[in-house]
């Protein structure tokens, strides 16, 4: 039996990882601010602000944020019926909201 | 010692791992949007903007490690590391709710 890349499973894994990502971004930016208050930690802080590690961190809060509301409307709504077009509205959605934030960065 | 929580516990975490997502999409904007992109600085030091980051820390910080701890239980099959990663995770909500605390409570001062 081989694995099949199907939309649903793929889009849960995505949301994994960005989850992963994003959360321990979110950590270490408690941690640098934390260092900013007490003094040290500077090279984290600039870890975090350095381009582009900024650039793939919107990437993957955008997407993280858009699919679970995506998950929310399957789950509370009725968007398990129609998951996989949900999936892609989500990515139309959220490839424009990214291009309109990297422009302001 | 195959299950650390009681019956109702698990659903409890499915709902509020969906509620502290939708308060953290709303926060998490607001946050970018003033701290982050603003054109005009903010004063993060305000009593508003305290009580905002604290509610802000403890529900990420709620959302993050109960989102560590579905892992966990996904990929995690010996029982002596699930209970061990089980307490890790408490331990670090524990830190960073105090490194947050320290930190945010005397901002600005």
């Amino acid at each position: 039996m081989r694995y099949r890349w199907q939309t649903g499973a793929t889009a849960w894994l995505l949301h994994r990882i960005t989850g992963a990502a994003v959360g321990l971004y979110l950590l270490l930016h408690i941690l640098g601010q934390f260092g900013m208050k007490y003094g040290g930690l500077d090279g984290l802080r600039d870890f975090l602000t350095d381009k582009p590690v900024v650039v793939i961190l919107l990437a993957f809060l955008i997407y993280h944020a858009l699919n679970g509301v995506r998950e929310l409307i399957i789950d509370f709504g009725n968007g398990a019926l129609y998951h996989k077009k949900l999936f892609w509205a989500t990515m139309i959605i959220g490839l424009a909201i990214y291009i309109t934030v990297l422009t302001a960065l | 010692m195959a299950y650390l929580t009681s019956n109702n516990a698990g659903a409890f975490h499915w709902l509020f791992q969906r509620i502290s997502g939708i308060f953290i999409a709303v926060i998490l904007a607001i946050h970018l949007g003033a701290v982050h992109f603003g054109s005009s600085p903010v004063d993060l030091g305000s009593p508003t903007w305290k009580v905002f980051h604290l509610v802000f820390l403890f529900l990420l910080l709620y959302h993050i490690l109960n989102g560590v701890w579905l892992m966990i239980e996904d990929y995690v099959r010996t029982p002596w590391l699930r209970v061990s990663l089980y307490g890790l995770i408490w331990t670090v909500g524990g830190v960073f709710l105090i490194l947050g605390f320290v930190t945010l409570v005397p901002f600005g001062a």
